[in-house]
């Protein structure tokens, strides 16, 4: 856990180089030796998880919980504790790493991308004949996959301090999480089809898969976390307890049961150990709270100031971004949390 | 080590660059010398008409650190763009705008240098941007969802490497003019994406073998057919006429000339291929038509071929719609692998028109088939009811000989139609089963390769059997069952000593039943 918020602190002063791997504290040896070996790979893998943080600040903009890694007043990070929302912090910055990492490799950016059948070695065997094979293969059945390669090295990187302590529960569920989340994603993507017989006709057809838009896939995610299954730790196995949850009223609730959290039915959901902190604990003084006052400030009252501000107006659009703008000023009410 | 699917992927996220020069220096923008534009909406262009930004894709990509090679094993490779449009409240898409790219596409070779990119083709690309949004997607960050839009089709894949440059350049004034003008009503526009399509190797490789393979066999099979028919006394039957030409659009069609295209650069090998199917199915269909046509039995315009001849203006019509689209689309595709017929209007109305002409004569060709076909079947039941021949032996061979051929060749035909449509399904159930939520490969990964070869080979098999089964016999047979071809009939009964005669293979084949 030390690992992905730091990782995130540094990745703010743009790195590249490698002496960013030997700055960043927390990270196991092994991580420190592919992050060494891979500059350029990393690159993408901290824009990746920089991005999944991000999207996870916009998609809890509006609840108590903001997706605060480090919080100021309370002193212990939210992801200290199994919860809920340490599972959906798991989960999207798994994705966000394997997502950016694909999307780089769709871009010809990574030369060490694979094509999907076989996850890529360390490549100090035989290399000559691996390379000879690869083309081969290229020719003999194509070369088609990026987001293989993404899931492959984000599991290595990621779950790496997880897989070394597997046996115990908090370890489990993040490997369990990191799972779902980037089983969700290759889920999430589109099929595309084109066909290209004679004249044009279907005859012969070809279908790819689409990367959904990552905001898209943020949304899917916000979902799962919501229907987030509590498990408790029975002898090294992490269980489900069926507990009559509210909302849900399914016939299969009725019935306590026990499950693997790795049986089939789970492979999907988030799972976590201990209930969420009470997050209106902490000081949520001058948040700004937009609509949702209510929630955020968890009753301690808001107050709403009224602001000029300048902003672009009167733009002239090309496709791509603006080109010129005037300044208009513009009167915004923010609220605040007392 | 199974045959791999007929085609493959790749796919191309278009990285996007800054080129001060806007393209007039004439120097390729490759990933070694862009200056990237890591997010398109936070940059701010320097110029108005925005050449400078360059959406550039090298192909293939480099994988496992290795520069991966296309080889002329592909046979062809087709490219699809994919725009992606962002919703913005400022730049609003409108539907069907008009989106035009500058497209410059060049090639390596394998000797020369890394960067060293050579021109194959520079085009002005016009297409019609179609997309849709769902209405609670009308938000900043709501996406569009947009067609496709096809970019490029090559008939050969005769270069190692290529590098593709886009610029989509806008003209403020004319856009004030007329906001109907390119690129004026595109959007936002968030990325590029290309998909490039082209046949696996592994495909080609068994696919060729198969072709190498049914060539002489189907060849031999043809030559001793047509020794067969020209030994006849008699003059060749419409319909052994018919099963010839069959024959030989089959042997045209099987000739391997895809293993010239390895060594030598032959882009125009796409349309040959698709004249071949074309020229194939045209005298397939043709045959189906005269096969039932000589069949009815008391019906005296047969063997004739003029008397088919409306029949058969559907099949020409059909297929000579589908030829001038072709030769339009494809052959225009030589000179111009960005070339579409439906970019323009008046080439997708006459595309359309093409298309919409050949779909009705096919219609309205399987409309008279079947009819055609029915009445065959009502012709022979009254036949067989009526028991007319039974007094004359010969006669009676005759019409038996002619109902079992029918139905034998009836039969036979349904039951290739019925694999073909099973294999079809299969495929598609295959594929199904693929894209569901737990997507393995698994045993129907393969099947859509077996699907084509399987249903070549029955395409043979069937040419194969009917040159075999409906070759003429030259058999010489003694006293009075005499078995005689149906023309010759009144003939022999004026001279019954003949002693040379010829019979269709199935009556031969009766004989010995009927005997």
């Amino acid at each position: 856990w030390w690992l992905l918020s730091k990782t995130d602190t540094s990745s703010a002063n743009s790195g590249s180089s490698p002496i960013l791997c030997k700055n960043v504290p927390g990270l196991t040896p092994q991580q420190k030796r592919m992050c060494h070996e891979n500059p350029n790979i990393i690159k993408y893998l901290i824009s990746g998880l920089r991005s999944a943080l991000h999207t996870c600040e916009y998609t809890f903009q509006r609840e108590a919980w903001n997706c605060t890694l480090t919080l100021p007043g309370v002193g212990t990070s939210p992801l200290q504790i199994a919860s809920r929302e340490s599972a959906y912090v798991y989960a999207i910055s798994a994705a966000g790493v394997s997502h950016s990492l694909a999307r780089a490799c769709s871009k010809g950016l990574i030369d060490d991308c694979g094509c999907g059948e076989t996850p890529q070695g360390s490549g100090s065997v035989a290399v000559s004949q691996a390379s000879s094979r690869s083309s081969s293969d290229f020719v003999w059945a194509g070369c088609s996959d990026n987001v293989k390669f993404g899931n492959t090295f984000g599991r290595k990187f990621v779950d790496q301090y997880d897989r070394q302590h597997a046996t115990e529960p908090r370890s489990q569920m993040n490997l369990h999480n990191n799972r779902v989340g980037r089983r969700l994603l290759v889920n999430a993507m589109n099929k595309e089809c084109k066909c290209h017989g004679v004249s044009g006709s279907c005859v012969t057809k070809t279908c790819w898969k689409v990367m959904p838009k990552f905001d898209e896939f943020a949304s899917r995610l916000h979902q799962k976390y919501q229907l987030a299954k509590l498990v408790t730790n029975n002898d090294q196995k992490l269980t489900v307890r069926s507990s009559p949850s509210a909302g849900s009223s399914g016939r299969s609730e009725r019935f306590a049961r026990n499950m693997d959290a790795s049986s089939k039915q789970m492979r999907n959901e988030l799972i976590y150990l201990d209930a969420s902190p009470n997050y209106c604990a902490i000081d949520v003084k001058d948040r700004e709270c937009g609509e949702n006052c209510p929630n955020i400030c968890c009753g301690r009252g808001w107050r709403t100031t009224r602001e000029i501000v300048d902003e672009p107006c009167h733009c002239q659009f090309v496709w791509c971004c603006e080109v010129k703008c005037k300044t208009c000023k513009k009167l915004v009410e923010r609220n605040y949390c007392l | 080590w199974y045959a791999p699917s007929p085609s493959s992927y790749m796919e191309f996220e278009m990285i996007t660059c800054r080129d001060e020069t806007k393209g007039l220096s004439g120097e390729w923008i490759h990933r070694d010398n862009c200056q990237q534009i890591s997010e398109l909406s936070e940059y701010t262009p320097s110029s108005f008409d925005l050449r400078e930004i360059v959406f550039i894709a090298k192909m293939p990509h480099t994988r496992d650190g290795i520069e991966l090679e296309y080889s002329p094993w592909f046979q062809f490779l087709l490219g699809v763009l994919h725009v992606d449009v962002e919703y913005s409240e400022h730049f609003k898409y409108v539907a069907h705008a008009p989106l035009e790219l500058e497209v410059r596409m060049g090639y390596r070779d394998k000797e020369s240098k890394k960067n060293e990119w050579k021109e194959l083709v520079t085009s002005n690309v016009t297409r019609i941007l179609e997309c849709t949004i769902a209405e609670d997607e009308k938000k900043a960050g709501g996406t569009y969802d947009c067609d496709m839009l096809d970019l490029f089709e090559l008939g050969s894949s005769s270069y190692p490497f290529y590098l593709i440059n886009i610029r989509i350049p806008i003209n403020q004034q004319a856009c004030q003019f007329d906001n109907k003008s390119a690129n004026c009503q595109i959007g936002k526009l968030t990325g590029l994406r290309l998909i490039e399509i082209h046949q696996n190797g592994g495909f080609t490789l068994v696919w060729l073998w198969t072709k190498t393979f049914m060539t002489p066999v189907v060849a031999i099979c043809l030559w001793w057919y047509y020794n067969r028919i020209n030994q006849l006394a008699r003059n060749p039957l419409l319909l052994e006429r018919a099963i010839l030409l069959l024959g030989l659009s089959l042997v045209i069609l099987d000739f391997p000339i895809e293993w010239i295209s390895l060594t030598y650069r032959i882009p125009f090998l796409l349309l040959i291929s698709d004249l071949r199917q074309g020229l194939f199915y045209t005298v397939l269909f043709s045959f189906w038509l005269i096969f039932a046509g000589e069949h009815l039995i008391d019906d005296n315009t047969r063997n004739n071929l003029k008397s088919y001849r409306f029949n058969l203006s559907f099949i020409i019509t059909a297929s000579l719609g589908l030829l001038i689209y072709d030769l339009i689309e494809r052959g225009i595709q030589l000179y111009d692998p960005f070339y579409s017929v439906w970019s323009s209007p008046t080439g997708s109305q006459i595309a359309y028109f093409a298309i919409f002409i050949s779909a009705i004569s096919t219609v309205a060709y399987f409309i008279f088939l079947f009819f055609k076909i029915a009445r065959v079947w009502s012709t022979i039941k009254s036949k067989r009811s009526a028991q007319i021949y039974q007094t004359s032996e010969n006669r009676r061979l005759k019409v038996e000989g002619v109902i079992y051929r029918f139905k034998f060749l009836m039969l036979f035909t349904l039951l290739c139609s019925a694999f073909t449509i099973a294999a079809y399904f299969m495929k598609q159930y295959g594929e199904a089963q693929l894209h569901g939520d737990e997507a393995r490969d698994g045993f129907l990964t393969g099947s859509t390769s077996a699907f084509f070869t399987g249903a070549f080979g029955m395409c043979n098999i069937y040419v194969l059997l009917l040159l075999a089964m409906y070759a003429p016999s030259h058999k010489h047979y003694r006293g009075a069952s005499q078995l005689i071809d149906e023309n010759d009939d009144d003939e022999i009964m004026e001279d019954p000593s003949n002693q040379h005669t010829e019979s269709n293979a199935m009556t031969t084949f009766l004989k010995p039943s009927t005997d």
